[in-house]
């Protein structure tokens, strides 16, 4: 049996230790001591001579005991004196936690501050950015005579359509991947130049039509495949299955509502040096900076996105034109 | 209109136990338990708390001494103890009794003190500010001061002897319950060991001290002279 157990089991260890623990002259040692004179126990003498050291240790319980001097005890007051001054000083939970809510609120303030002044910075836009672009056309809208010199293909060269109505994108064989067909300015327009880049597109049919994008960007470079997209920042208008959105690094900022039935979309996107206006139909969707390098000149064009198993002749770019104020 | 006396009135005899509780005065003071004064010492009566030091320096004192051996370090774990006893009045919960509360802390900062010790034992102590019946804590200096007899002298110093030559564990149960008269129960809160555990450590380490002084080793052997002197 564990050793220990047996102080918990034997109802004599248990009043033995009581006993010892207690000291002599009370209830415990008195009892103890009797039932160690009427008991025949095997370690009896051992048990005596524990009482026996026991009752050396009650003779001596001063033994190296020791009090506090004054000057100990003047230590220890001006010690909690201190510690009183410091409690004192410190602010109570009521008033930490009060404090952390005023912080709280502050931070929440200044957090809507600062979102609402970006917000208000975002939609500051020039006021003649959102003015008429009536004024001298950098790349002309006629595509149904051709693409003229203004214009450069990209990607897949996109093909006329057969009864004249605009631009259709290139047919190409079943792929995983869109693969970009489209058009973009020529040269680069000067970054400082405020311009508006126009496009009107017909569809018969919202669904299994290739995806079009109407794009900004400050990179030329258009030969990444498989979409023909830039090396640079673009700023995209992107009409997908009757839903409209804008793409400033490949992240949305701006969608409209979804509109199957359409059949007709005019897409703008205005843009000076800094900022950019997307609207469909003259009804800004975006409204902010686009994100584009201001020393970098820009491109601006259209692309139709196909794997191959679209109705190509369901979607046309009927015209596409930039102008400048 | 009969008069109303404190007797009669339960409104009266209410006002009165609250009078009782909120008496501030020191005689007042001095008849409360331990743990009514902790109460008021948490609300940062420091009257309250002088008189809860008043009570148990000697003990804490006394406490830190039989354990850790040396004087050195009593005295800036004391100041420690009671320090603490005050930041942390807060954390007192009623109805623990207030030596257990006390001495959980004590033992804590002995035992961290011990651990430091181990490390770095030198102390430089350029002032002592305790007083007691024997300081320097050796047994044969404690057993003169304690009786004139040279019989009984020889017998007191051979007990503190043997006492410093128990387990720590041991001689810590001895301590706390014989020394400082706490309950097996306190004990065990203290300590966090069972109590079972602590009735077995008080009667082995008192078997031991029994054939230590009657010059016996663990086994119940004579101790040779020469291996008794040297420990």
């Amino acid at each position: 049996m564990d050793d220990t157990a047996r102080f918990e089991t034997d109802p004599f260890l248990v009043l033995l230790t009581d006993a010892l623990r207690a000291g002599p002259g009370s209830p415990q040692w008195h009892q103890a001591i009797e039932e160690l004179r009427a008991r025949n126990l095997q370690d009896a003498d051992e048990y005596r001579l524990i009482c026996t050291v026991r009752e050396h240790l009650a003779s001596g319980r001063e033994y190296r005991s020791i009090r506090p001097g004054p000057g100990f005890t003047r230590k220890v007051m001006q010690a909690v004196e201190r510690e009183a001054e410091r409690i004192g000083r410190r602010p109570s939970v009521g008033t930490v936690i009060a404090g952390l809510g005023a912080v709280l609120v502050l931070a929440t303030v200044v957090a809507l501050a600062i979102r609402l002044v970006g917000d208000s910075q975002q939609g500051q836009v020039p006021d003649e950015l959102a003015g008429v672009f009536a004024g001298t056309i950098i790349a002309p809208r006629d595509l149904a005579g051709g693409v003229g010199p203004e214009w450069r293909t990209i990607g897949e060269a996109p093909v006329p359509s057969r009864d004249r109505r605009g631009l259709l994108a290139a047919r190409v064989p079943r792929t995983d991947m869109p693969r970009g067909s489209g058009l973009a300015t020529a040269a680069g327009i000067a970054p400082s130049q405020m311009f508006l880049l126009e496009a009107t597109l017909g569809l018969t049919r919202a669904d299994e039509v290739p995806d079009v994008q109407l794009f900004v960007a400050d990179d030329g470079d258009f030969s990444r495949q498989p979409q023909a997209s830039s090396g640079g920042r673009e700023l995209v208008a992107w009409l997908s299955a009757g839903q409209l959105k804008v793409v400033r690094d490949g992240k949305v900022v701006g969608s409209a509502p979804k509109m199957a039935d359409k059949r007709q979309w005019n897409l703008t996107i205005r843009v000076s040096s800094r900022h950019a206006i997307v609207e469909v139909d003259g009804r800004s969707i975006f409204k902010g900076e686009h994100g584009l390098a201001a020393d970098r000149p820009r491109y601006a064009g259209v692309r139709f996105l196909t794997r191959g198993q679209e109705r190509t002749e369901a979607l046309w770019l009927q015209s596409l034109r930039v102008l400048k104020p | 209109m009969p008069r109303r006396t404190e007797k009669s009135s339960p409104k009266a005899a209410d006002q009165h136990k609250a009078h009782q509780v909120n008496d501030l005065t020191p005689v007042a003071l001095g008849r409360s338990s331990d743990e009514d004064l902790m109460r008021r010492a948490q609300q940062g009566d420091r009257a309250a708390f002088s008189l809860i030091y008043e009570r148990y320096s000697a003990s804490v004192l006394s406490y830190l001494y039989r354990m850790l051996g040396n004087v050195e370090d009593v005295e800036s774990i004391a100041q420690e103890v009671f320090l603490r006893a005050y930041r942390f009045a807060p954390t007192y919960r009623y109805p623990q009794k207030l030596s257990t509360w006390l001495f959980t802390i004590t033992r804590n900062l002995a035992i961290n003190s011990s651990r430091r010790r181990k490390r770095s034992p030198v102390r430089n102590v350029t002032e002592l500010n305790l007083e007691g019946v024997d300081i320097s804590g050796d047994p044969y200096q404690v057993a003169r001061h304690a009786t004139d007899s040279v019989e009984q002298q020889e017998q007191i110093a051979r007990v503190l002897k043997a006492l410093d030559d128990l387990p720590t564990d041991q001689r810590e149960v001895i301590v706390l319950g014989v020394f400082q008269d706490l309950s097996y129960a306190q004990m065990e809160e203290i300590t966090g060991t069972k109590a079972v555990t602590l009735r077995s450590r008080m009667f082995h380490g008192l078997r031991k001290l029994a054939r230590l002084i009657g010059g016996q080793d663990d086994n119940g052997q004579p101790i040779e002279r020469g291996e008794r002197d040297h420990g």
